[in-house]
């Protein structure tokens, strides 16, 4: 893998600055906050990963990014910064008419809805010919057909597929349909929510391989999410834990694998299955995931962790560089 | 195309339905219908027995002594040979009377329904896109109103204040009868003029009701991921609006809209009366004032099949629309 001639990271290739972003939704027994205060860097080129047990914000997060949240929802606070022509702009500043022109065409999302993500009274071809149009108006139906053929057939669609309706394909189908049509524009950053549960191992396999072939050709940036780190482990370069709406944990694949600093990340780790391990090792987290609408006091994650001293249920650790750029918000560890 | 001849299957055999138990009404109701029109006649017209019965036999295509099965059949025939009977008052038949009738009652009902539902359809959507403000409030009100007044009073207050007060339109007719029927512009503009208030009355009252629909339904396809994956994919507003929430959003009100035709076609007899406009719901109501049975009963069969093809469109126009019907063919029975 090319993980090591990226290991010297540079601030300059940074292409994605997240930095204090707080969701929150508007919910029946009061406010959840599903993304709190999460500062991020993406660098150009690589392949970064999200993990982390499900529903502790991954894909509110990754909707974020393109200035997305349900109607229930606002972004409380904090910037998007996107780097275009050695300059930010914030996505979250962006006019309407700017931001439309900037979804798709710089950063596309697959997302992790593959099912319910396709207007059920049009076709596929639609859906391409729809995204191309309004963006670039003049292009003809059988240019995009054409390229749109092209893009299934990568991903192992048979190009008939186009002249389906969105219910006649399986889940599968929809799936790969979705990640063709994210790149119809050519991004310079495609984030993949979960892109490859729908699919039987042989598929994501191919899959998470094309993905790689993509990368190493075209040098895309990529975030992929998943709450399988086996398939983070295979495919990206960096990765980055993520707990009740808090990263806690950023580094390379080597540094989370081998030397994992958060607990989190650690009990994460243990509970991988595999075969050639006795269930009885796989050691899941003690107690319950906490309600998200009373998250616990400091360290989100005390009341689970085995570790946990006085601080941590006093004040909220704060991401910190060890070094080599390997991050993580703990009480254990003091900044290198 | 097997799914459209199911369709039809269908609605001829609920009309086949529908002939078949009025026919048995008539003749196997308890008290005898047949005894009791004679006594009328005999009361009403000072007829003699024998005069009465033989009457109502005739205007009822009822032959004495003949097996009921054998008047079944002779029935149905005749009715599919356009032998609907005589009308008693005016002794034309039966047909006659409701095919000249009921191309005005289908322009002023097609027209009106066309209308109300397109406002109703363009303001729905409008307010589910400001869905809390307070023009969404106002609005909303302003449709509740609009579906809770009855057409024939609106029709009323119509007539009254712009064709009687302020006689501005005119009160009665289809069309002004001194100027030659015609694809002339001069009959068009006269159709026009004459059917502006009994149209303005129905579109009134129920655009109302459309728009309501079309607002909880739009609502509902706002929530749907797709819509959210068409603005990630940078789609222009209008765009969304009409591919994305107004056709899924639409698809449901079409069911009500076939509904709603054959309930108008009934509903006619008011709006129609009060304008004197020379259509369908006008005959049935001077039919019943003068209980020309008859007439009464042709033109509950006309409203039936109106009913029924309305629905037959209403299903074709879905199917169009929607292609996991069309192609799925498990939509209804
Ligand atoms: N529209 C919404 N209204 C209310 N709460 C929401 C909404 N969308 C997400 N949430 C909440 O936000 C939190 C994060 O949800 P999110 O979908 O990002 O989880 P996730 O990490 O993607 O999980 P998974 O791995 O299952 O996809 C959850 O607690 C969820 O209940
Ligand atoms: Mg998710």
């Amino acid at each position: 893998m090319s993980i090591n001639n990226k290991e010297r990271r540079n601030e300059k290739d940074i292409i994605l600055k997240i930095r204090g972003l707080t969701i929150e939704f508007r919910v029946t027994r009061g406010i959840l906050r599903a993304v709190d205060n999460v500062d991020l860097d993406v660098y150009k080129g690589e392949i970064l990963g999200l993990a982390g047990e499900s529903g502790c914000g991954k894909s509110v997060l990754a909707h974020a990014i393109l200035n997305l949240v349900d109607p229930n929802g606002y972004i409380k606070s904090g910037q998007i910064l996107f780097k275009q022509n050695d300059e930010y702009i914030d996505i979250l500043s962006l006019s309407n008419e700017e931001l439309r022109k900037f979804r798709w065409d710089k950063i596309s999302i697959v997302f992790q809805g593959a099912m319910s993500s396709f207007n059920p009274v049009i076709k596929i071809k639609d859906h391409f010919i729809d995204t191309v149009k309004d963006h670039e108006s003049n292009k003809n139906e059988e240019e995009i057909v054409k390229i749109a053929k092209k893009l299934l057939k990568d991903f192992r669609l048979d190009e008939q597929v186009i002249n389906l309706y969105p219910h006649e394909m399986s889940g599968g189908m929809r799936q790969r349909a979705l990640a063709s049509l994210s790149f119809i524009l050519n991004p310079e950053f495609i984030i993949l929510d979960e892109p490859t549960t729908a699919l039987d191992v042989l598929t994501q396999k191919f899959i998470i391989k094309l993905l790689r072939e993509i990368h190493e050709k075209t040098g895309l940036t990529m975030l992929f999410i998943t709450h399988d780190l086996a398939t983070l482990a295979e495919i990206t370069d960096r990765m980055a834990i993520m707990y009740l709406g808090n990263i806690v944990e950023i580094g390379t694949v080597r540094q989370i694998f081998y030397d994992p600093k958060h607990p989190y990340t650690k009990a994460l780790l243990q509970a991988i299955p595999s075969i050639t391990k006795p269930l009885e090792d796989l050691n899941p987290l003690p107690g319950p995931v906490p309600d998200p609408l009373n998250p616990p006091s400091g360290c989100k994650f005390h009341p689970r962790c085995p570790l946990r001293f006085k601080a941590c249920s006093e004040s909220r650790p704060k991401l910190i560089d060890l070094g080599d750029g390997h991050l993580v918000a703990c009480h254990l560890y003091k900044r290198n | 195309m097997r799914w459209i001849i199911k369709r039809l299957i269908i609605a001829i055999f609920t009309i086949y339905i529908v002939i078949t138990i009025t026919f048995f009404l008539i003749r196997l109701m308890p008290g005898n219908f047949i005894d009791m029109m004679v006594y009328y006649y005999m009361t009403t017209y000072g007829m003699s027995e024998i005069e009465a019965r033989n009457t109502v036999y005739a205007l009822y295509n009822v032959v004495p002594n003949e097996p009921i099965f054998l008047q079944y059949i002779k029935y149905l025939f005749g009715l599919i040979n356009g032998n609907w009977g005589k009308s008693y008052i005016s002794n034309k038949s039966v047909l006659e009377i409701l095919l000249y009738g009921l191309p005005w009652t289908a322009f002023l009902l097609s027209v009106s329904l066309t209308i109300s539902f397109a406002i109703g359809i363009l303001l729905g959507i409008f307010m589910a896109y400001r869905r809390g403000t307070f023009l969404d409030s106002l609005l909303s009100t302003l449709s509740s109103i609009s579906r809770a007044t009855p057409n024939f009073i609106l029709g009323l207050l119509l007539l009254y204040f712009l064709a009687i007060y302020y006689p501005i339109f005119p009160a009665r007719d289809s069309y002004d009868i001194t100027i030659e029927p015609g694809l002339s512009i001069q009959f068009i503009s006269s159709v026009l003029y004459h059917s502006f208030l009994p149209m303005l009355a129905y579109i009134l009252t129920s655009f109302g009701g459309w728009a309501l629909a079309m607002r909880s339904s739009a609502i509902r396809v706002l929530g749907e991921d797709y819509v959210m994956a068409a603005e990630a994919r940078g789609l222009k507003p209008g765009r969304i609006a009409r591919t994305y929430v107004g056709r899924n959003a639409v698809l449901p009100l079409f069911t009500s809209f076939a509904i709603s035709l054959g309930y108008m076609f009934g509903g006619s007899v008011f709006i129609e009366t009060y304008f004197a406009y020379q259509g369908i719901g006008q005959i049935i109501g001077l039919a019943m004032s003068w209980r020309d049975y008859p007439l009464i009963q042709g033109g509950f069969l006309l409203i039936t099949i109106t009913v029924v093809l309305s629905n037959l469109l209403a299903d074709m126009l879905y199917g169009l629309l929607d292609p996991r019907i069309k192609r799925g063919g498990t939509y209804g029975g």
